[in-house]
């Protein structure tokens, strides 16, 4: 909000130069965002509802009672009241009626005839130009300069434009209209608090006039408004319209009623100076007075919250300032009467604010904090999180961080269907439509994208992904790496982010976990249009799904351009984190001498290494320790396509040295399981 | 070959005249030996079980005693002294052996180091490690909250109620309800409508309503806006989120904690910080917390407009409706929140210029991380 220097200067009579008020301001009360050269004078850019002050300091007047109480200055601001006297009027010239005294707590409607509209003179015109408004003519700059003096917004209607000579305060009824001051047309409903005459709505209350019952070069009589409206509903019409106006701010943020007053008066006061006119009659209706609140403010209390002692003398010093009435109750405390314009000082804690800025925050010395010392407990799930995260940045992993929203077309692009999906209902953009049900999707095109530039690329992320399922939206951990090589067959690129899972895991202290290439769960169900067909498995711990490792499908990675074959991880973060166990122990390092055995087998293609293994280990028995597969390779001829495959097999003891026979009998134990399979064993 | 001559004669001068003949022999070839594997053959013509100087020795045996003692101790001096010569000519011939065999194995160091995959983690995780490391260190303990949160968490608990003015303060990415589920809907109505959180302090409210204090925790994590994004401004980014709740807890406290974790965090032991008045409706009284340009100094820079301070967090002390909210009986306890930016801090940290390079995914800027 602008504010002129040189107009608080006149109200407050400070001595300080602008960029020392400003400094002043921003260490006491408000923000003050910028100071510019404004012709002879400076604008001041203010937050004062940065510090819920809009209340009293939208203007001038309030800001100077802000820099008299910095400084403590003794200065006092006169209330315009005191010098105009108003004449009782002809009651019949107006009536005002409030449909519910909620929406308007207070109007007040005066009317001067006798005015004349014309230009502005050149003082008027400038305040306001430094305080960013344009100039209309006199009679609008009146009101507006008002405004920014007292912060209390105003109204001037052209009286003899009034149907009935009615105001009435009233909801909108549907299908009303009005046409406000800039050529708008609005639909109005019973949602819309409007300033009507005896037929139809002249005003949008407290946001915006009406253009025909506005201020024209021919006007002669005019009615002063000067009210005080509900700020929620001000405020919820203000976004209905998508009207915000300077009154419409004020009013949002609850200005005093008692403020309408003073503000009318000095409002007289201006339009007889600059457009002529006398006062004609008058309306005030208040139907509940506001009265000062009191508040009771323990001492205790007070240096407790701040931090420091503070002596009786200076906290009273301080309120009375700010224009709070203090009196002693007991020895431990006060009780604070607010001045009404304060509306956002309602609790002790609010009195406590007003010490402690106005003392200065700098002045309050720092202390440690006197409390016990309990150890932190440490969040398990995070650890894990920090750990896996270790353990992908050691395996060649770059973290990447991506949006949670998504769109239309990449769904579509995935294959995928919207269905499930959680849609925003103000997206900024397409693109921010929905949140990510599979953030897997953000890391194929980050690989995608990467691979534009770059030969290899592996990418990782514990990241989130948001569904509806049972009428709940579930908000899932998810751990996801992504893994792209150029020249690079799709397998080798396949078995080394296996490779990867599997470190993982066993990092983890996971023991039990298997790659089940006939998978039955959500992660087939969900991800399966994801990955190749043939090219996946699922991550299972003992039976349980927490995850799956894949090639990205050939067409996805097509629409999505990736530029080498590209494999993904995917896993349940929760899941994972729960089976994750970091208390391993040690088994001890056998003292005796292993015994390695090849084996090499011709079987069908097709025939899964797993199950070949598993048929060696179980034949082989315990003292077969490690079953390690070392070439593998397909043959195809036109009869029947082959596959060769070899393995070392390890045998030990831990407590003896194996003999030459024992092995011999193990081996032949193992030939004959494996010949049972009709696998031909190579010699 | 000498064994057929020596069993001729077995008296001392020709045994002593044989020795020096070994000698001579041993010494002239030792002289021309080139090579190690010829050199221990040598040594075990002469020195060797079946050598030379065994023989001779075995020969000795039978001389008279005199003759025995005389020519047995030269005999006995010259195989030192031999063993000697041979040991001193092998080691050196190893020497330069292996002087020869490591030249030749060579290899030009200057070429460049085999590019092995190195991993990277992102900025924001490095920067919020950092900050949780300081916090730990003074008890306070990380904790989590949902992102998609309620109406009445994100606003209503924070004493942010709707059609309030303060709600201008957090521009929000409402979420649409499922309109297939009923219950659903009577759920959200409860908690209100379904949103983006567009700060982390929900956390507060969710850990209090679980937790007695006294506590601190903290509660980094990822907040939306509604808003258009530039260099600066983003619809996605990361705060932390910091709550101390006791007996007493004051201001001074807050000004303690704060300016100690900045030290840390900006590893600048005598970095300034200020207080100055701010409204946030969850606190009371509230402030924005400023530190002293880490960039200039306080000369005056861009980062800082000049100013010489950046703003570095909103914080307070908890307002007593917040307690209220979560159960907690009135005017029995205090406490101080705060939120950091963590997106600006690292952008300050390692001069990124813009804001939505942290969601770019490319691995040109997260590998300098």
């Amino acid at each position: 909000m602008k504010f002129s220097y040189n107009w608080l200067k006149e109200l407050a009579k400070f001595k300080e130069s602008p960029k020392n008020l400003a400094e002043l301001l921003t260490m006491h009360a408000f923000e003050v965002e910028s100071v510019a050269k404004a012709g002879n004078d400076f604008c001041l850019d203010i937050a004062v509802q940065k510090s819920n002050r809009a209340a009293d300091c939208a203007g001038h007047i309030g800001v100077a009672q802000e820099i008299i109480a910095i400084k403590n200055l003794k200065v006092k601001i006169q209330n315009a009241k005191s010098q105009i006297k108003i004449k009782n009027g002809d009651k019949k010239l107006l009536t005002v009626t409030i449909e519910n005294k909620d929406d308007c707590r207070r109007y007040i409607g005066v009317v001067m005839n006798g005015v004349v509209v014309k230009e502005s003179p050149q003082w008027l015109r400038e305040r306001l130009e430094t305080c960013g408004m344009q100039s209309i003519n006199n009679l609008v700059d009146a009101a507006n300069y008002v405004m920014l003096e007292t912060g209390q917004p105003l109204h001037i209607f052209d009286y003899d434009a009034l149907e009935g000579r009615r105001i009435a305060v009233r909801r909108a009824r549907k299908n009303e209209f009005l046409k406000t001051l800039d050529n708008q047309k609005l639909e109005l409903s019973p949602d819309a608090l409007v300033i009507a005459d005896a037929k139809n709505p002249i005003a949008l209350a407290g946001i915006k006039g009406g253009f025909d019952s506005g201020v024209s070069k021919k006007t002669k009589t005019i009615v002063l408004e000067a009210a005080n409206f509900d700020p929620a509903l001000i405020r919820s019409a203000s976004r209905l319209f998508n009207l915000k106006t300077d009154a419409s701010f004020r009013f949002e943020h609850n200005l005093d009623p008692n403020l309408a007053e003073v503000a009318s008066m000095r409002l007289v006061e201006l339009v007889r100076q600059v457009a002529g006119g006398e006062v004609i009659g008058m309306t005030d209706i208040y139907p509940q007075k506001i009265l000062p609140q009191k508040i009771f403010l323990s001492r205790a209390y007070a240096e407790n919250l701040i931090g420091c002692e503070l002596p009786a003398r200076r906290i009273e010093d301080l309120l009375k300032r700010l224009g709070f009435i203090v009196t002693q109750k007991k020895k431990d405390g006060w009780i604070a009467e607010v001045p009404t314009i304060r509306r956002d000082v309602s609790s002790t804690e609010d009195i406590i604010e007003e010490i402690a800025r106005l003392y200065g925050y700098k002045h309050i010395a720092m202390r440690a904090p006197e409390t016990l010392l309990f150890p932190a407990e440490p969040n398990d799930e995070l650890l894990w999180e920090d750990k896996v995260r270790d353990f992908f940045k050691g395996a060649g992993f770059s973290e990447a961080y991506t949006y949670i929203f998504t769109g239309e077309k990449e769904i579509r692009d995935f294959e995928d269907a919207a269905s499930g999906y959680v849609e925003l209902e103000n997206p900024t953009s397409p693109e921010t439509r929905y949140l990510v049900k599979h953030s897997i999707f953000k890391y194929a095109r980050a690989l995608a994208e990467n691979l534009r530039h770059t030969d290899e690329a592996r990418l990782f992320a514990v990241t989130k992904d948001f569904e509806w399922r049972m009428n709940k939206i579930e908000e899932r951990k998810e751990l996801i790496a992504a893994f792209g090589k150029k020249g690079k067959s799709a397998s080798d690129i396949f078995l080394e982010l296996k490779g990867v899972a599997e470190n993982l895991l066993s990092a983890l202290g996971v023991s039990d976990f298997w790659f089940d290439d006939a998978p039955n769960s959500r992660f087939q169900i969900q991800d399966s249009r994801f990955y190749h067909p043939y090219r996946r498995a699922e991550i299972k711990i003992g039976d349980d799904a927490i995850g799956i490792i894949g090639e990205i499908h050939p067409a996805i990675a097509q629409t999505i351009k990736l530029k080498s074959r590209a494999v993904f991880l995917h896993i349940d973060f929760g899941k994972l984190w729960h089976k994750a166990e970091s208390e391993h122990e040690y088994r001890p390092i056998s003292k005796y001498p292993a015994a390695v055995r090849d084996i090499a087998l011709l079987v069908p293609r097709g025939e899964k290494i797993e199950k070949i293994q598993n048929v060696i280990e179980t034949s082989g028995g315990d003292l077969l320790q490690d079953v390690d597969l070392f070439d593998y390779f397909e043959e195809f001829d036109k009869e029947k396509e082959k596959m060769s495959v070899a393995f070392h097999l390890r045998f030990q003891s831990n407590e003896r040295t194996l003999l030459e026979k024992e092995v011999d009998v193990l081996m032949k134990k193992i030939t004959e399981a494996v010949k049972e399979k009709q696998w031909a064993v190579r010699e | 070959m000498f064994a057929g001559r020596l069993r001729v004669r077995y008296n001392d001068e020709i045994m002593l005249d044989e020795l020096k003949k070994i000698e001579q022999s041993a010494r002239e070839k030792l002289a021309n030996m080139g090579d190690i594997d010829a050199t221990e053959v040598l040594k075990i013509q002469f020195l060797g079980r079946k050598g030379a100087l065994s023989l001779m020795l075995r020969a000795i045996k039978n001389l008279p005693e005199q003759e025995r003692i005389k020519t047995g101790s030269a005999a006995n001096r010259l195989r030192q002294e031999l063993e000697a010569a041979f040991d001193k000519k092998l080691a050196e011939l190893k020497k330069t052996n292996h002087e020869s065999v490591l030249q030749r194995e060579w290899i030009d160091v200057t070429r460049p180091g085999v590019k092995t995959p190195r991993g990277h983690l992102h900025p924001l995780t490095l920067v919020r490690r950092d900050a949780e490391a300081i916090f730990h260190s003074m008890g306070f303990v990380t904790v989590e909250g949902p992102e998609v949160e309620s109406e009445r968490y994100n606003f209503d608990a924070l004493n942010i109620p709707a059609n309030h003015p303060a709600r201008d303060m957090w521009d929000t990415f409402w979420l649409r309800s499922n309109q297939k589920s009923q219950k659903s809907k009577v759920k959200s109505q409860n908690d209100g409508r379904l949103l983006l959180r567009t700060h982390t302090s929900p956390v507060q409210i969710r850990y209090m309503e679980t937790h007695e204090p006294p506590f601190r925790i903290i509660a980094p994590g990822r907040v939306f806006r509604y808003e258009a994004t530039d260099a600066s401004h983003e619809i996605q980014f990361y705060q932390l989120e910091g709550l101390m709740v006791d007996r007493h807890v004051s201001i001074a406290n807050f000004k303690f904690v704060i300016q100690e974790f900045l030290r840390r965090l900006f590893r600048k032991q005598n970095l300034e910080i200020r207080l100055r008045p701010s409204y946030f409706p969850f606190v009371e009284p509230g402030f924005e917390v400023d530190v002293a340009c880490i960039v200039c100094n306080q000369k005056g820079c861009s980062v800082c407009k000049r100013s010489g301070w950046l703003e570095m967090m909103g914080a307070g002390m908890v307002h007593q409706k917040v307690f209220a909210a979560v159960g907690y009986v009135p005017a029995e306890w205090t406490g101080f929140a705060f939120g950091i930016g963590l997106d600006r801090v690292v952008m300050m940290k390692y001069n990124i210029p813009d804001i939505r390079l942290f969601h770019s995914g490319d691995l040109r800027f997260l590998k300098q991380f």
